[in-house]
């Protein structure tokens, strides 16, 4: 084979490998983590659905971001690194270490809320709207898998009242409009 | 087709071909077809167009099919297009071998979309943007045409501008709160560090030549901007250190121009000059809140610079341009400065007269300062 012909083949075995591997690791975090529910609200609801998923603020049952480093900065994009300890449940500063916290999820501080990657729900357009109402009126909550420190967290389900949104939520006869109608 | 014929016949004037090859060289182009450049703008819009199509229907989110199946065919229509692209891979002149290449570039930030849709993730769209373009770097330098390294760039450029301005890990090296002002001041010239480093590798022109897009593009941007802000009073961060990585990434281009090769004296000092008002225009017109003249003296001198190297490098319809527009910046310098009519034809007049003294100025001066300059160098 061609020094040229090596270099297609790296070329086009590189994305497709690592893609496989980003597919392999989330979905081995989504097997295998440990199962974590949590309760979400909408902290803004006017602004709850954006395109076409839920946003949400998560609660984590203990006070995040409050004092120290993210609490001093006057810029609101700036992140500081910080996590939320899940055994025993606290929030800290900097990123999860085992010997403290054998599970963890990893985030950041950012404009005084704590963001860890997982205040996002994908939705169908057709279930847009119910589903928006239903978060809104209901307890709703995200079932979410954790993988031991230093860790990752994947979201697994949305929960409404306790079971998946697909057996509460029925879709929408006329769907929302979309965000390009906005 | 009229442009040639004018070249003919300087050609034939000049003696260098005869008026028989005149014709048989006007003859043979005339007969030949377009070229493939129309058809090729056409399959990049419709590769692009694709491309978006399939991150729309990715975004639909279809949730009756299993995300196991979505997945499964996602990575089908990859490997398809990457089998494609195998077998034309030696057919460099091909318009299907570049538009496989394109639709399977495009078609790993659908799969990255994709990904994320699956699993809920919440990465920024730079942290997602620079993945893409890390993983397909590769796929994208084997491309025979300018359309995918130009994509390629400028995703790269805005990813990196804003990750620049958000993350916390720039904290480590500089921490300062008005990022954003430094990262529009730096972006320019980023790309022209960018653009001076990979001149040196020949395997990299497309990129080189995007970059170089961005330089012109971004900095004469910023400059306009920089100039009305002045014209409109607005404010922005008084302090020196929103410049320092700008000012920083400034000196490496200047070795950069400094350590070119192949580049004439003349060209070095013009890029050099270019450089230098660049690099001073900015933080004086916002540190310094200066009279917007300060600053229209400025976009004249920047402008102008840039419109006789655009002459020197042959491409008079850019150089054309920029000396409009510098037209139009006097027009309104002195429209704002004297207010009247009369006063202001008066002014124009003797700015007119004024350019046309430089020019037979520079007409006189050119060749003895060249000769001088290259005996200095020597």
């Amino acid at each position: 084979m061609s020094h040229y012909r090596l270099r297609v083949l790296f070329s086009l075995l590189l994305p497709l490998a690592i893609l496989a591997g980003l597919v392999a690791s989330k979905q081995l975090t989504r097997e295998w983590g440990t199962a974590v529910r949590l309760s979400i609200s909408g902290y803004d609801p006017r602004d709850l659905l954006s395109g076409h998923y839920l946003i949400y603020r998560i609660d984590y049952g203990v006070p995040v971001c409050g004092s120290g480093p993210a609490a001093t900065q006057s810029d609101v994009s700036r992140q500081v690194p910080a996590h939320i300890c899940l055994v025993p449940r606290h929030f800290e500063y900097g990123t999860p270490v085992a010997s403290r916290c054998s599970l963890a999820i990893p985030g950041h501080c950012q404009a005084g809320r704590f963001q860890a990657g997982l205040e996002r729900f994908y939705i169908p357009q057709e279930y847009a709207s119910p589903l928006e109402q239903a978060v809104r009126d209901k307890k709703a909550e995200i079932l979410v898998s954790v993988t031991p420190t230093p860790g990752a967290a994947v979201v697994k389900d949305l929960l409404i009242g306790g079971r998946p949104w697909r057996e509460v939520v029925t879709p929408d006869s006329q769907p929302s409009r979309s965000f390009w109608e906005f | 087709m009229a442009y040639l014929s004018s070249r003919l016949r300087d050609w034939v004037a000049a003696g260098l071909i005869s008026a028989p090859q005149a014709d048989s060289i006007a003859t043979f182009e005339a007969a030949r077809p377009l070229g493939n450049w129309l058809l090729f703008s056409f399959l990049a819009l419709g590769s692009g167009v694709i491309g978006i199509g399939v991150i729309s229907l990715i975004g639909a989110n279809w949730h009756q099919i299993p995300d196991e199946a979505k997945l499964a065919l996602d990575f089908l229509i990859l490997a398809g297009l990457a089998s494609g692209f195998w077998r034309q891979a030696e057919q460099l002149d091909a318009l299907s071998r570049e538009l496989l290449l394109s639709l399977f570039v495009l078609g790993c930030l659908a799969s990255i979309g994709l990904i994320g849709q699956i699993y809920h993730a919440n990465g920024r769209w730079d942290q997602a943007t620079i993945f893409w373009a890390t993983i397909t770097l590769p796929m994208v330098s084997l491309s025979q045409r300018r359309f995918m390294p130009m994509l390629w760039t400028t995703a790269v450029l805005a990813a990196l501008s804003f990750w620049f301005a958000v993350s916390p890990w720039i904290d480590i090296f500089w921490i300062h709160p008005e990022r954003w002002q430094s990262t529009l001041f730096a972006l320019p010239l980023l790309s022209a560090v960018a653009a001076l480093a990979l001149q040196r590798l020949p395997a990299a022109e497309a990129f080189t030549a995007s970059f170089e897009t961005w330089i012109w593009l971004g900095g004469l941007s910023i400059v306009s901007i920089a100039d009305f802000s002045r014209v409109l009073n607005l404010h922005a961060s008084q302090d020196i250190g929103v410049y320092l990585p700008g000012l920083g990434l400034g000196l490496m281009a200047m070795i950069g121009i400094a350590s070119r090769p192949r580049w004439s004296i003349a060209r070095k000092m013009l890029m050099g000059t270019l450089l230098v008002l660049y690099l001073a225009m900015i933080p004086i017109c916002f540190i310094g809140r200066v009279h917007h003249w300060v600053s229209a003296v400025f976009v004249v001198a920047i402008f102008g610079a840039a419109a006789i190297h655009f002459g020197l490098t042959r491409h008079p319809r850019l150089s054309n341009l920029l000396i409009l527009l510098l037209g139009g910046r006097f027009l309104m310098l002195f429209l704002m400065a004297f207010g009247g009519l009369a006063l202001t034809g008066i002014g124009l007049i003797l700015s007119g007269l004024l350019i046309l003294g430089l020019i037979w100025l520079w007409m006189r001066v050119r060749q003895p300062l060249q000769t001088w300059l290259e005996t200095l160098a020597s």
